[in-house]
C-alpha cells in the first residue's frame, strides 16, 4: 500500500508539472530568432502538420508561444525544439485560415533567457493534398542499397512504405507516377532484380517489360494521361560521369532518347517518331489531356563518343508540346513553348498546373539532371501571357532546386531542393498566392533534427489526394 | 565444486579479454566501421531489430577497445553463469558450458576483412546480447509448460529473432513435451511474416539473427557457423544435455575438454592473425594523424605490402618529399594494382575515401564515402571522412550535417572535423577540371589524373606526384614534359628516370655517378638482349633492384 501511494504521488507530481511556461525574466532582443528550419513568414495550408523548429546551437533551451488572432495560444518547447502539440496546432490553423499566427521565441543561453522579436506564419485559406510520396535514396552515384518509395501524410507525421527493396537485394526502384494524383492508377519501375514496370490499373497490378521492338530502352520517365488508360514514357540511353573538382560532382546525361505511348489496357507500345538528332524526354500531360509537353535537346552526332561526351555543357533542352487526339491516338507536330537554349540554358521536368495556364520546370545551365546542378532553379511560365516568373523568393541562391509539381488544387508548388546542405534533397512547398509564389517551407517533421539526421534524399516528390493509403491491398501490392 | 566453477568462470573472461585485446587495432576498427543509423526505424522494423539497434549502440563502447572487450567478456561470462545455473553441470564437464561464449568470441574475431564489405549492423555485440536474452528468458519461463514456452518464443521473436525459436525448442526438449510443439516453434517466423512482409522475404524470417557473409555474389557461409554453434549448442545443452552432463564419466570429461579446445583452436585459426588487416588500420590511423615517418619506417622495415599498404606508403613518401629518393629503394615490395587485399576486398573498400581526400580529390572522396555507405552501411569512419572532405571542398553545410550526426554518438560529443590540410588543398588546386570515371581503381585514377595535370597549374606538391606517376606508367612523354619545367627535385629516382627517358638527349643535371651507373646497366641490357642469358637478370636484380630502372625494364 505504501509503495502504491508513493507511485501515485510520483505520478501526480509528474502530471502536475505540466508543459513549459513563459520565463518570468528575460531580456528583449531586437532581432528575430535564428531557427531551423526557417519558418519565418512562410505561408502554409490549413491542414499542414505542426511546423516544429529548433533554435540555434548557441541556445540550450527554448519556449515558444504561438498565438492566433483570436487570442488562442499554445506554449511549448522541449530542449532546443518546439514540440508543438498536434491537436492544438490543428485547431489553431483551422481558426486562423486566411490570417496569420504569431510566434514568440524565448531562448536561454547559460541560464539567461532572451525574448526575440516575434514572427508570423501565414495560414492560407485552402488545403493541400493530404499525402505526398517520394523515393528515399542515398545521394549515391553508381551503387545503391536499400531504397523505398514512401508516402507521408503531411497533415501529421506518419510516413509509411509503398514499396521497399529491403527484401530484394540489389534492386532499384524508381519513377513512381500517378494518374490524377490517385493511387488506383499508378506505376513505378523495378530495375536490375526482378526488373520491369509495375503498373497498377484500377487497383490491379501487373508487371510489364516496356522494351519493345527497336526502342532505345524500356520506359523511363512516365506521365499518366489524366483521363485515358495511357502513359507517355521517355526511353533513354543514360550515362553518368563524375566531376573531378567541379562542385556539381556528378553529370548524368543521355546520348539518345525518345518518347512513346503505352496503352495500359491493350498492353501496346506506340512509338512517337522524332527528328534525327533530337532527344526528347520528360513527358507531361496538360490536365485536359489534349497536349503532351516534353523537353527536347537538339544535338549533333559528334557530341558523343560512346559513354563520353565531348562537351556535356552543350546539351541544352527546350520545352515543346504536341497536340494529342484521343480518338486516333495520334500526336500533332512539335510546337516550341520555351526556348531555354536561346538564353544558354536548359529546361527540364515540365509540369502543368491543373487549370492548364501555367507550366513549371527546372532550369539550369546545361543538361537534364538538374538535381546535381547547383545553379538549377524552378521557373514558372504563364502560358497565356508568356510571362516567365523567375521565382526568386522560392529558389535558393546557391543550391539545386528540381522536380517541381503542382498540388491537385493548383495552389501549392512542391519541389526537391538541396538548399540545406548541398547534397541531400528535401521537400519544399510554396503557396501560389494568385500571381505571387510565396517563400517555401520545408516539409515539417516531428523533430526538426530529422532532416539533419536522415541521410537519404527525398527524390521525385509527388502529391497524392488519397488519404488512408493505397486502395489496393498490401498483399497484392507487394506480391505482384 | 566451487573451486572448479571459479576456475572456469575466471579463465573464460581472461581468455576472451586477452584474445580480444591482442587485436586492439581490429577493435578500434569495429567502432570506426560501426553502422551509424541516425534514424533507426528501418532497423527496428525488422525481426532481430532490437538486438541490432542495441548492438549498434553498444559497439560505440569500442571507442575504448578495452571497454568494448570488457563488455563482451562480461556478457559471455553472464551467458556461462546463467547456462551453468540452468544446466547444473558437474565440475568436470562444466567447461563444456564455455562453448557458446567461445563461439561468440570466434564470431567477433572471424569477421576480418568482411568488416569492410558486409552490412551487418551491430554484429559484434548483438549476438551476445541475443544469446544472453534467450538464456534469461528461458530461465524465467522454464518449467511453465509448452504453452508458455511457445507464447514466449512468439513474443520474443521480433526482439531476438531465431534465438527465440531456439529457446522454445530447448524448453520443449527440456521437459520432454510432445514433439508437436516443435512445429509450433518453427512456425513462429511464419506467424510474424505478415507483420514484416514489406521488409523481408519468408526465407529472411528464418535467418533473423544469423549473420550472412555475402556480398556481390560471393558467400562464405562457414563464417556464420560460430553464431549458429553458439545458438544451437546453448539450445542443445538446455534441452538435451542436462542429465548427461551431470553424470560424469571419463569419456564425457575428455569430450568436454576436447570440445572446448576445438572451439578455441577454431577461434584462433579464424581470427585475423596473420593478415595485414590490422597493419592497414594502423597505417590509416597514422595517415590521419599525419605521422608520415612512422608509416615510412613501418613499410620499409616490413616489405610485405598489400595494395592498400603500398598506396599509404607512397602517399607518406610524397608527404615526406621522398618519392623521388625512396619509392623504388625497397624493391621488391609491390603488389599488383588490381590484386585484392583479401577475399575480393581491395583498396577501394578500405582506404579510397581517405586517400582521395589526401590527394586533393575531394569529390571522389565524397563519392566513395557515399558509395560505400550506401552499400555496406554508413559508418563512423565514412561519416568522419565525409565531414572532412566536405570541409576541404568548401561545403560547410554538408560538413555541419555530418558533424551533427557524429556528435550524437557516445564519446564524440565534441567531435569536429580537422581544419583543411594545406597540402591536400594545394594538390586540389593543381588538378585539371575534368569529367570522367575512376573505374573503381584509385591507383589508376591517380596515375592518370596527375600525369595529366596542366603544367601551368602544377605546384611543388603536384610536380613530384606527376613525375612519379608518369614513371609508374612508364610514360616518357609525360615525364619529359614535367622534367622540362625544371622544377623537379634533384632526387635519385627522378634522375634515373631522366637518364632512361631522355633517350640520349643530354643528361642535364643528372649526377655523374647515376649517369655512369645507367651506362653500365645499358650494357648489361644490351648483353641480355643479345644472349638471353637469364643470369644477367639476376645480376641486374642484385645491382639495380633498388632503382627505378628495375621497375622500368622488368616490372610489368
Amino acid at each position: 500500500m505504501r509503495k502504491f501511494l508513493i507511485l501515485m504521488s510520483m505520478a501526480l507530481t509528474m502530471l502536475s508539472c505540466g508543459g513549459p511556461s513563459i520565463p518570468q525574466q528575460y531580456t528583449e532582443s531586437s532581432a528575430q530568432p535564428s531557427i531551423v528550419p526557417d519558418y519565418k513568414d512562410v505561408f502554409v495550408p490549413r491542414n499542414i502538420a505542426p511546423l516544429n523548429f529548433m533554435v540555434d546551437q548557441q541556445h540550450e533551451q527554448c519556449v515558444v508561444r504561438i498565438t492566433a488572432k483570436g487570442g488562442q495560444s499554445i506554449v511549448c518547447g522541449h530542449g532546443r525544439e518546439t514540440a508543438i502539440p498536434i491537436s492544438d496546432w490543428q485547431q489553431m490553423l483551422q481558426a486562423s485560415a486566411g490570417d496569420s499566427i504569431t510566434v514568440e521565441v524565448f531562448a536561454s543561453s547559460q541560464g539567461r533567457w532572451t525574448r526575440y522579436q516575434p514572427f508570423h506564419i501565414h495560414i492560407a485559406d485552402c488545403n493541400i493534398d493530404d499525402y505526398i510520396s517520394y523515393r528515399l535514396i542515398e545521394p549515391a552515384y553508381t551503387v545503391y542499397g536499400q531504397m523505398s518509395i514512401s508516402q507521408r501524410n503531411i497533415s501529421n507525421f506518419d510516413e509509411s512504405l509503398i514499396y521497399s527493396t529491403e527484401s530484394h537485394q540489389g534492386q532499384c526502384v524508381n519513377c513512381h507516377a500517378y494518374q490524377n494524383y490517385k493511387t488506383s492508377n499508378m506505376l513505378y519501375h523495378k530495375r536490375v532484380v526482378d526488373g520491369g514496370t509495375v503498373i497498377i490499373s484500377d487497383g490491379v497490378s501487373k508487371k510489364v517489360d516496356l522494351k519493345r521492338g527497336n526502342a532505345i530502352s524500356a520506359g523511363v520517365y512516365p506521365a499518366w494521361h489524366p483521363t485515358a488508360s495511357l502513359v507517355a514514357f521517355s526511353t533513354n540511353k543514360t550515362h553518368q560521369l563524375f566531376q573531378n573538382i567541379n562542385i556539381n560532382k556528378v553529370e548524368v546525361f543521355d546520348t539518345e532518347s525518345d518518347l512513346m505511348l503505352y496503352d495500359v489496357k491493350a498492353d501496346n507500345v506506340i512509338p512517337i517518331p522524332s527528328p534525327k538528332n533530337a532527344m526528347e524526354t520528360f513527358p507531361a500531360w496538360s490536365s485536359d489531356g489534349r497536349w503532351l509537353y516534353y523537353c527536347q535537346a537538339n544535338v549533333s552526332d559528334s557530341l558523343f563518343d560512346g559513354e563520353y561526351v565531348s562537351d556535356y555543357k552543350a546539351i541544352k533542352y527546350d520545352i515543346y508540346r504536341r497536340s494529342f487526339d484521343m480518338s486516333s491516338m495520334s500526336l500533332g507536330e512539335p510546337e516550341l513553348i520555351y526556348k531555354a537554349s536561346a538564353k544558354g540554358l536548359s529546361a527540364t521536368l515540365p509540369r502543368l498546373s491543373p487549370d492548364g495556364k501555367r507550366i513549371v520546370f527546372a532550369e539550369g545551365e546545361y543538361g537534364c539532371f538538374h538535381i546535381w546542378h547547383h545553379d538549377s532553379d524552378i521557373r514558372m511560365l504563364n502560358l497565356e501571357t508568356g510571362e516567365l516568373d523567375m521565382l526568386e523568393g522560392v529558389n535558393s541562391p546557391a543550391y539545386a532546386e528540381s522536380y517541381p509539381s503542382f498540388s491537385s488544387n493548383g495552389k501549392w508548388l512542391m519541389m526537391a531542393s538541396r538548399r540545406d546542405d548541398g547534397n541531400y534533397s528535401r521537400v519544399y512547398i510554396s503557396y501560389i498566392d494568385g500571381e505571387k509564389v510565396r517563400k517555401p517551407f520545408l516539409l515539417p517533421q516531428q523533430s526538426p533534427l530529422h532532416n539533419t539526421l536522415r541521410t537519404k534524399s527525398y527524390n521525385r516528390p509527388e502529391f497524392m489526394v488519397e488519404g488512408g493509403g493505397m486502395k489496393i491491398s498490401e498483399t497484392e501490392f507487394f506480391c505482384e | 565444486m566451487i573451486k572448479h566453477i571459479s576456475i572456469t568462470a575466471i579463465i573464460l573472461p581472461i581468455v576472451s579479454l586477452g584474445m580480444l585485446m591482442s587485436h586492439s587495432d581490429f577493435l578500434y576498427l569495429i567502432e570506426q566501421r560501426n553502422i551509424v543509423d541516425p534514424c533507426p526505424n528501418g532497423i527496428l522494423h525488422a525481426p532481430f531489430g532490437a538486438m541490432t539497434a542495441a548492438g549498434c549502440q553498444a559497439t560505440q563502447l569500442f571507442h575504448y577497445p578495452l571497454l568494448g572487450a570488457s563488455l563482451l567478456s562480461a556478457i559471455w561470462l553472464s551467458v556461462f553463469l546463467v547456462l551453468r545455473r540452468m544446466v547444473a553441470a558437474s565440475p568436470s564437464t562444466e567447461c563444456l558450458l564455455a562453448v557458446p561464449p567461445i563461439a561468440l568470441l570466434c564470431s567477433v574475431l572471424n569477421v576480418g576483412y568482411w568488416i569492410y564489405c558486409c552490412y551487418m549492423p551491430g554484429h559484434f555485440v548483438s549476438h551476445s546480447l541475443a544469446l544472453l536474452s534467450m538464456l534469461l528468458a528461458a530461465w524465467l519461463v522454464d518449467g511453465r509448460g509448452p504453452v508458455v514456452a511457445t507464447i514466449s518464443a512468439v513474443l520474443l521473436y521480433p526482439l531476438i529473432g531465431m534465438y527465440a525459436v531456439a529457446m522454445g525448442i530447448a524448453l520443449v526438449l527440456r521437459k520432454r513435451n510432445n514433439p508437436a510443439w516443435h512445429a509450433a516453434m518453427l512456425a513462429t517466423p511464419m506467424l510474424w511474416y505478415a507483420a514484416y512482409s514489406c521488409q523481408c522475404n519468408i526465407g529472411d524470417m528464418y535467418l533473423a539473427g544469423i549473420p550472412i557473409f555475402q556480398t556481390e555474389g560471393y558467400t562464405q557461409a562457414y563464417k556464420s557457423l560460430p553464431v549458429i554453434v553458439a545458438m544451437a549448442a546453448t539450445a542443445l545443452m538446455l534441452g538435451l544435455c542436462r542429465a548427461s552432463i551431470q553424470k560424469t564419466t571419463a569419456a564425457k570429461k575428455y569430450l568436454a575438454y576436447g570440445a572446448v579446445a576445438a572451439c578455441l583452436a577454431a577461434t584462433w585459426l579464424e581470427s585475423i592473425h596473420g593478415n595485414s588487416l590490422e597493419r592497414e588500420v594502423r597505417l590509416m590511423r597514422w595517415t590521419e594523424q599525419q605521422q608520415w615517418s612512422m608509416i615510412a619506417d613501418d613499410c620499409e622495415k616490413n616489405p610485405k605490402h598489400t595494395q592498400t599498404i603500398n598506396a599509404l606508403y607512397e602517399h607518406a613518401l610524397m608527404r615526406l618529399n621522398r618519392l623521388g629518393s625512396h619509392a623504388f629503394a625497397f624493391y621488391p615490395r609491390r603488389v599488383s594494382n588490381t590484386e585484392c587485399d583479401a577475399l575480393h576486398i581491395n583498396i577501394m573498400h578500405i582506404a579510397a575515401p581517405l586517400l582521395y581526400m589526401e590527394y586533393g580529390m575531394f569529390n571522389n572522396s565524397i563519392r566513395w564515402c557515399n558509395e560505400l555507405g550506401c552499400k555496406y552501411g554508413l559508418s563512423l569512419e565514412l561519416l568522419r571522412w565525409q565531414a572532412m572532405a566536405a570541409v576541404h571542398n568548401g561545403e560547410a553545410a554538408a560538413a555541419s550535417k555530418y558533424t551533427e550526426i557524429i556528435r550524437r554518438l557516445a564519446f564524440h560529443g565534441n567531435w569536429q572535423p580537422a581544419s583543411a590540410d594545406p597540402t591536400s588543398l594545394e594538390l586540389n588546386r593543381g588538378l585539371p577540371d575534368k569529367i570522367g570515371h575512376d573505374y573503381n581503381n584509385i591507383i589508376k585514377c591517380l596515375r592518370n589524373i596527375y600525369t595529366g595535370c596542366p603544367d601551368s597549374a602544377m605546384t611543388d606538391a603536384t610536380i613530384q606526384l606527376a613525375a612519379y606517376h608518369a614513371m609508374m606508367n612508364k610514360d616518357s612523354d609525360s615525364f619529359m614534359r614535367i622534367a622540362a619545367t625544371g622544377r623537379l627535385p634533384e632526387q635519385r629516382h627522378f634522375q634515373e628516370a631522366y637518364c632512361a627517358m631522355s633517350q640520349g638527349k643530354g643528361t642535364g643535371s643528372v649526377q655523374g655517378s647515376i649517369a655512369a651507373s645507367y651506362e653500365n646497366l645499358s650494357q648489361m641490357l644490351h648483353e641480355l638482349e643479345k644472349t638471353q642469358n637469364q643470369s644477367i637478370i639476376t645480376a641486374i636484380r642484385q645491382q639495380y633492384g633498388n632503382t627505378y630502372w628495375w621497375h622500368l625494364y622488368f616490372e610489368k
